[in-house]
């Protein structure tokens, strides 16, 4: 991991010295990572990548004022979170409503339910996760990013932290708080 | 199970809590039953969020990926290059002029101040006891008579119309008990008894 972030600071500071073919290579580096991330705020494809190409340019013309207080894939991934929210919020949507998906098509799938045969348990498995995903929706922002992060792009606490400019001990306590609502929307069920 | 101990478990899930947590939970495990309970829903709910994260990913081949990569790559191009790192900015010559010209006029000032009058330099450099150099020292060696006569200095210029009427009344009045007085002494002292 020093070395990659080594070679990020290296990359930064080519950037920074005029060299645009550096950022090429972290275009490449971490484009993958950035689709993903702006998938769970936004469904479509083509918006995505409008999105993402959107958060490089953002991140680029911020490049000189990048002092690597932070490392530069947490400071990108704050670029990213931002300038989809702002999209949406431009296009008059609530912010992360599209990292959910309620239709319940993808539960037939799922790694979970793979060894569950019997109807019952199905439904039932369905079920918890509609509320599953509904709880995580109606989340606050701050607890529904921060459970995200971990969850879906499996950062540490400290890395989360740097994404959303908080103590370690908010982070913490966010993810723990958002658990404990969707774990009480489960019981509502029960 | 209190809240903070819950706290403590979801930290555990995600290797985030401390070693004295983690000896509490394992001591706590076998007799609080609410502890793996919580501990079960938290990984349900983890595996739940991360099989569904997998599912609402949009599709996107790699042809979408060189796509997008072309696009940003292009959108790069189109933007001016970084030359200069900001820090470089903070020393610019034009700060480095201006802070030279005003420690060269800070160091002319102190050599003046210093050569003007230099035996009462020496004075106070020598003996303790004696008055610090100041402005006012300076002004009274100046004499009295030349005040006088000189109503335009420099001194006076900066005085207004009413300050430099009293000024020159209080001097001729000055003048004229010092010539009525020539020959006597303002204060009687008392003659010596074996006088």
């Amino acid at each position: 991991m020093d070395t990659g972030e080594q070679t990020d600071a290296q990359l930064v500071e080519r950037v920074q010295r005029g060299d645009k073919r550096a950022f090429d290579i972290l275009t490449l580096k971490y484009q993958h990572r950035i689709v993903g991330l702006v998938s769970r705020y936004i469904k479509d494809s083509d918006e995505v990548m409008d999105v993402v190409q959107e958060a490089f340019i953002k991140a680029y013309r911020a490049l000189p004022r990048f002092r690597g207080d932070s490392a530069f894939y947490t400071w990108l991934y704050r670029i990213a979170i931002n300038t989809s929210k702002n999209y949406l919020v431009s296009r008059s949507r609530r912010p992360p409503d599209t990292d959910i998906d309620i239709d319940g098509e993808f539960q037939a799938d799922s790694a979970v339910l793979r060894d569950v045969s019997s109807p019952e348990h199905m439904v039932a498995t369905q079920q918890l996760e509609q509320v599953i995903n509904e709880s995580i929706q109606d989340l606050p922002e701050e607890l529904k990013v921060a459970v995200m992060l971990r969850e879906f792009e499996g950062m540490s606490y400290e890395e989360i932290a740097e994404v959303m400019e908080c103590p370690v001990g908010t982070v913490r306590s966010r993810i723990f708080r958002a658990r404990e609502a969707i774990e009480k929307r489960i019981a509502g069920i029960g | 199970m209190t809240e903070t101990r819950k706290e403590s478990l979801s930290a555990l899930i995600d290797d985030e809590a401390s070693e004295i947590e983690v000896h509490r939970l394992v001591r706590e495990f076998k007799s609080d039953d609410s502890l793996s309970d919580a501990w079960v829903m938290y990984q349900q709910v983890r595996t739940t969020m991360r099989s569904s994260a997998q599912e609402s990913v949009p599709e996107m081949t790699p042809a979408h990926h060189r796509a997008l990569f072309n696009r940003i790559s292009e959108a790069i191009e189109a933007e001016d290059s970084h030359s200069q790192k900001p820090s470089a900015v903070s020393q610019s010559p034009a700060r480095i002029v201006v802070g030279s010209l005003a420690l060269a006029a800070s160091l002319v000032v102190a050599v003046f101040i210093g050569i003007q009058n230099p035996e009462e330099t020496g004075r106070v450099a020598d003996g303790m006891t004696e008055t610090p150099v100041n402005v006012q020292t300076v002004s009274t060696a100046v004499p009295t008579q030349a005040l006088a006569e000189m109503p335009a200095t420099a001194e006076l210029v900066e005085l207004d119309e009413e300050k430099q009427r009293r000024l020159r009344a209080y001097l001729n009045e000055h003048g004229q008990m010092s010539r009525m007085n020539t020959n006597q002494q303002l204060v009687k002292f008392k003659e010596p008894a074996g006088k």
